[in-house]
């Protein structure tokens, strides 16, 4: 009877401790499944789990079955997601790899936690170049040179794009798509004047705001990227009223925000928010999206709206009016104001990247720098391409956009996506402030200078 | 004396209308907000960014389905959301089943530093999580586990502890030391003490600790986005949802159907709980 | 029960030795297992002792070598781990029926199980896995899932059977301890499982925050307190000190004062599950779907334009002009913490409604039943009752207080003076100034203690009442 009882005790014993084991392993198991089947590769970098090499660089996804799988992050999201799994479904199909992708907009705290502890995507955008350049030197990103056909990415590409790609002479970045910046945009049927060509014809009839409320629409809103819109600004004022040497140096944090020519740029700026409709206030409240609405409304609020070329995607057709392209907004390149920096453009990209060399993430890497991948989203409208042998747009003002970048004679990158996450954020904080309060301009731009001093460097 | 009763059953009446006044002051507050989410995640994009949610409830009533539509057949869907429920459930019960024995040791267990060492671990719920993403990475990595769902249950665990403990701990704290005297001098364990007193008396505290914890799982991004890595058939709903939001932070208006899509589980779930909040046990085991 | 027994039992040795003239270190050997009982049968203590070890350290390599699929390498550990395990065998053999005799001081045949339990680890998972998998697959339709929810079902199911059967084991063990000895011992085999959570998870990373904390941004040179005087000078940061204190007081005041009333008046009303669905709901929305629920509060559109934010469409039919409640700084902090509060209520009242119900109702009837007003029924009996909770509460809160910021993050960015400690540290953190971002860190670990004194003295006064 003890004896029994004691067995009993003894057994259910053995079982407790089993079960712990059990578990303990069942989740260890887990791991080892897990890694084989979401391809988490726990070589950091460049370590090199294939031999690179062999796959034939002419034909988009190298035309063979592959398999497997690629794993991707990328800060699109919603329509933009859409089209990149558009793009990426005929590359599916010919090699068989399947494309995991994930859109998230802390793309940078993920990739940054990831670079230092070895677990990244294959392929993955970037936050920007400043960003892309520390990884590069941590050895973490992939030369694109071994892995793309690298004469004809550069033969496609506009130099400014493959320059900013570029690390110590290694290309680590590529552009999938672009954005041309500094765009003037207008309802044709309120601005009867059509394209100007001349920033004083600009100023003068949005001075002037014959038949409108006022001349400019301005929205700085953007959840917590708020004032992006201002620094596009600008940045327009910069490369047009002091050329693209500046515009460097400025970037590059050796040319003092003090100085008088950001600081012109930034009364430039000033005239325009006092010229705009609802004024500050409105500039601070309204979502960068929505801001161009009352260039539609009966009586018409405002003549002219600073954006960049994906208004023409997304927004213009989603306000309540549901203007046309062309009919009802069109847009001309702001014009050149120094005679000495003639047909200056800014504009903006996705840069993408790679982390783990395999032969899935080469071929998909090959496939998405090609033309006939870029004109799949180019076809969905909204967004141009990085290449330019993609030539063909689905509407008049993508078309237009994608040729203002083509005729551009100095390109230059949005600024403040060049410059330190720090000097950025600081940069939009600074638009906001001088929106709300420009009398306070020389504190606001002291302030920056301090930033600057701190910010760029170790 | 009469009079007395029919006073105070008047005082009492006006009483009750001022409470049901108050309550439902206190519920429009609260309510008003969602409803308008509510409102607005059945209306098209255009009315959502231009237009204030009550215009809805007057004719002409242009209602749709579009949003739900357009979050509910998201791509990946269907697993993100079987992926939320491996992560949550897990994750909800593991932290408890681990802080309710340190709990009852921490309440009803004497030893040197306790209550020191107590507040050291309550003092650990401020812990900013972005500082440990890093080195539990790396942990993780080594292990052999990054990616997998196990090494998020276990930060999870990790991370819902402090609370959870000082939860328990209080509650189990309050429990009368009678109860926990006699059944020592009945002869009964810690052991028996711990499963068959403490913890069937703390229901009530365990269900709060429940719903909290499932709570801040489900509704967790930035743990499931940094240990499940580039694991990426294993995401959950959070980050299947956050990318209905486009790089410029357009097309935000999906989040409103994407709100009420995400919080189903949990309000369910709360309701199931909710007689457990009220629980009589702890009388019933005084007595008995 | 089964102890009391035990203890009667007489010994089935004369010439053991009595338990409270053991020596602390035979105590321990005693405890995890060491067959103190039985050594003088077969081996010298010390022998024993390093074969046991020794075959802990083998049979863990052998786990890993299993892992990585390099067995060959292993195979000398291998060859030498199953030597041993066989002389271990024998030991626990020899053991068994002493143990099974219910002997006091018999040990657990503990390599015993532990090699069940890995063989039953590399047979029987794997099968289990696969069993459970097909069921879900059938299930579900899908292979992936279906494993994973075997995986998640064996988890959930596993992990409070490891955590009982590790206490039982503790249990078992602590028997070959003196009372004394128990007393002391038992705690923190208790505490074990959890700070061994709170260890790995919390106190590593932040002891690598203190020390990232003292080097500047690359981490490689030493700046001492650098970091810490920039946080004291830069005005941004500043700013965040005093708008973390405007949440101190105002989200921790707000959102534990109406919590409390909210569970109070709820609890007399018939409807309560109702209405305390309502207010918890907002705690079921992620931060970014609680920042757009209030953009449709607190829009902002010209005076002359429809209003599409509830809260100036509200007053400007009343005759107003619309507030920005985003940018005008004297009421955004606190436009932001009543967003917080809405969520947090939800919180408070459901901690604090789980306290209410727990106080015996007879005593608020017998009150009543006394001719007590329902505020001296709250204010005299339930206020005083809850203080406990309410304490508990309030310190959640005030932590969270500190802690604040997603929703800063989501609806202003910090800006238009916003910022707050965490959302600061966030910043430096995207900045890649990780020296700054853990300081930032160790100033909100320091803010706490304060906090953390005050709950010391409530500890102390629990224990005096109960």
């Amino acid at each position: 009877m003890n004896v029994s009882k004691s067995l009993r005790r003894f057994w259910r014993f053995v079982a407790l401790t089993s079960v712990l084991v059990l578990v303990v392993a069942a989740c260890g198991g887990d791991g080892g499944t897990t890694t084989t089947a979401g391809g988490v590769t726990t070589t950091s970098g460049q370590s090199g789990t294939t031999e690179p090499g062999g796959t034939d660089t002419t034909a988009p996804g190298g035309g063979e079955e592959l398999g497997g799988e690629v794993t991707v992050y990328g800060t699109w999201g919603g329509a933009e997601e859409e089209a990149f799994r558009a793009m990426v479904a005929p590359f599916e199909e010919a090699t068989g790899v399947e494309v995991q992708y994930t859109g998230t907009r802390d793309i940078n705290t993920v990739l940054s936690a990831g670079v230092q502890s070895g677990i990244l995507p294959d392929l993955a955008g970037l936050p920007g170049p400043g960003q892309m350049a520390e990884w590069a030197q941590l050895g973490a990103l992939v030369d694109l040179s071994t892995v793309i056909d690298y004469d004809t990415y550069v033969e496609q590409t506009s130099p400014g794009f493959v320059e900013l790609g570029t690390v110590d002479g290694q290309l680590v970045g590529v552009f999938i798509k672009a954005a041309v910046k500094g765009l003037i945009w207008y309802n044709p049927n309120v601005w009867t004047g059509g394209d100007l060509d001349s920033w004083d014809d600009v100023v003068a009839a949005a001075t002037a705001h014959e038949g409108a409320e006022a001349g400019w629409c301005i929205g700085l809103e953007s959840g917590a990227a708020s004032g992006w819109p201002g620094t596009d600004w600008i940045e327009d004022f910069v490369i047009r009223q002091s050329g693209p040497e500046v515009y460097d140096a400025w970037y590059q944090g050796q040319h003092p925000w003090t100085s008088p020519e950001i600081r012109a740029a930034f009364e430039a700026y000033g005239e325009a928010v006092a010229n705009s409709y609802g004024g500050s206030q409105y500039a601070i409240a309204t979502n960068f999206g929505d801001a161009g609405q009352p260039l539609f409304t009966d009586p018409p609020g405002c003549l002219f709206h600073h954006q960049a070329s994906f208004m023409a995607g997304e927004f213009f057709p989603n306000y309540p009016q549901s203007p046309q392209p062309g009919e009802d907004f069109d847009f001309f390149v702001m014009p050149t104001i120094n005679p000495d920096f003639q047909g200056a453009l800014t504009g903006a990209g996705d840069l993408f990247g790679m982390f783990n060399d395999t032969p899935q993430a080469r071929a998909l890497m090959q496939w998405l720098v090609s033309p006939e991948a870029q004109q799949i989203w180019v076809d969905r409208g909204g967004a141009i391409s990085g290449n330019n042998q993609v030539t063909e747009y689905p509407d008049p003002i993508s078309q237009k956009s994608a040729e203002a970048l083509a005729r551009a004679e100095v390109f230059r990158f949005d600024a403040s996506d060049l410059m330190p996450e720090a000097m950025n954020a600081a940069f939009w904080q600074a638009v906001l402030d001088y929106t709300q309060n420009p009398g306070q301009l020389d504190s606001i731009l002291a302030n920056l200078d301090q930033v600057q001093a701190d910010a760029y460097g170790g | 004396m009469t009079t007395e009763v029919v006073g105070a059953k008047r005082g009492f009446r006006i009483g009750r209308w001022a409470l049901h006044l108050v309550i439902a002051i206190i519920l429009i507050m609260w309510l008003v907000p969602t409803i308008g989410t509510l409102i607005n995640s059945f209306r098209t994009e255009t009315a959502v960014r231009f237009d204030g949610w009550w215009n809805a409830l007057a004719p002409p009533y242009d209602f749709t389905l579009e949003s739900y539509r357009h979050v509910l057949t998201r791509q990946g869907m269907g697993d993100a959301f079987i992926n939320s429920l491996i992560i949550t459930i897990p994750g909800t019960i593991i932290p408890i089943a681990v802080a309710s024995f340190a709990a009852y040791a921490f309440a009803w267990m004497k030893f040197p530093f306790r209550n020191v060492l107590f507040v050291i671990v309550v003092g650990l719920l401020v812990v900013p999580l972005q500082m440990t993403f890093v080195p539990l990475q790396i942990l993780f990595r080594d292990a052999g586990i990054a990616g997998s769902f196990l090494a998020v249950w276990l930060a999870h665990t990790g991370f819902g502890l402090p609370f959870a403990l000082f939860l328990l701990r209080n509650y189990m704290g309050s429990l009368p030391s009678a109860v926990f005297e006699s059944a020592a001098i009945d002869g009964a364990s810690e052991m028996t003490a711990f499963f068959r007193l403490a913890l069937p008396m703390s229901v009530p505290a365990l269900a709060s600790l429940a719903i909290f914890q499932f709570l801040w799982v489900w509704n967790d991004l930035l743990v499931a986005l940094i240990f499940l890595g580039p694991n990426i058939p294993n995401h959950p709903m959070t980050i299947t949802l956050a990318g209905l939001v486009n790089s410029l932070g357009g097309e935000w208006h999906f989040l409103t159907a994407a709100a009420f899509v995400q919080m189903a589980l949990p309000v369910t779930v709360f309701l199931l709980l909710q007689r457990y909040f009220a629980s009589g046990l702890l009388a019933g085991a005084v007595k008995g | 029960m089964t102890e009391q027994t035990m203890e009667a039992m007489p010994p089935d040795t004369g010439d053991q030795p009595d338990r409270e003239e053991r020596s602390v270190g035979t105590a321990y050997l005693a405890m995890i297992g060491f067959p103190v009982g039985a050594h003088r049968w077969y081996l010298g203590h010390t022998t024993a002792g390093i074969l046991y070890v020794v075959t802990f350290v083998l049979l863990a390599l052998a786990r890993f070598a299993f892992r990585e699929r390099v067995e060959a390498d292993f195979a000398p550990i291998w060859t030498v781990a199953v030597a041993l395990v066989v002389a271990q065998l024998i030991l626990d053999a020899i053991a068994i029926p002493r143990w099974v005799r219910r002997d006091p001081e018999a040990p657990l045949p503990a390599p015993l199980l532990i090699l069940l339990a890995v063989l039953a680890t590399i047979f029987v998972l794997p099968l289990l896995l696969d069993a459970l998998g097909a069921v879900f697959t059938a299930v579900f339709g899908r292979d992936r899932v279906g494993r994973q929810v075997a995986m998640m079902v064996i988890a959930i199911l596993g992990v409070p059977l490891v955590l009982w059967g590790y206490v039982v084991m503790v249990e078992h063990m602590l028997r070959h301890l003196t009372e004394v000895w128990q007393r002391r011992v038992r705690p923190w085999l208790w505490l074990a499982p959890g700070l061994f959570f709170l260890y790995t998870f919390l106190v590593y990373p932040t002891y690598g925050t203190i020390r990232r904390s003292l080097y500047d941004r690359a981490g490689d040179t030493f700046v001492g307190l650098e970091n810490y005087e920039w946080f004291f000078n830069s005005p941004n940061t500043l700013i965040a000190l005093r708008n973390n204190v405007l949440w101190l007081v105002f989200f921790t005041g707000i959102s534990v004062v109406v919590g409390l009333i909210v569970a109070t008046l709820f609890d007399r009303v018939r409807y309560e599950n109702f209405a305390k669905t309502v207010v918890f709901v907002p705690m079921a929305i992620s931060f970014v779907a609680a920042s757009v629920v209030w953009r449709f509060m607190y829009v902002w559109n010209p005076p002359n334009a429809n209003q599409t934010g509830t809260l100036n469409a509200i007053i400007v039919a009343l005759g107003g002009e619309p507030v920005d409640f985003i940018s005008t700084r004297s009421i955004n902090n606190f436009a932001l913490i009543m967003v917080a509060c809405w969520v947090w209520v939800g919180f408070c009242m459901v901690i604090l409604s789980a306290g209410i119900k727990s106080i015996d109702r007879e005593l608020l009837e017998a009150a009543r039943v006394d001719g007590a007003t329902e505020w001296q029924v709250f204010r005299r009996i339930q206020l005083p009752l809850l203080a406990p909770t309410i304490a508990v509460v309030t310190t959640t809160m005030l932590i969270f207080a500190l802690k604040t910021f997603d929703i800063v993050y989501a609806m202003t960015n910090g800006n238009y003076d916003t910022n707050v400690i965490a959302l600061e540290m966030w910043s430096q953190f995207s900045f890649n100034q990780y020296g700054r971002a853990s300081a930032v860190a160790v100033v909100l670990l320091a803010a706490i203690v304060p906090v953390m004194a005050y709950n010391i003295r409530q500890f102390r006064r629990q224990e005096e009442v109960r």
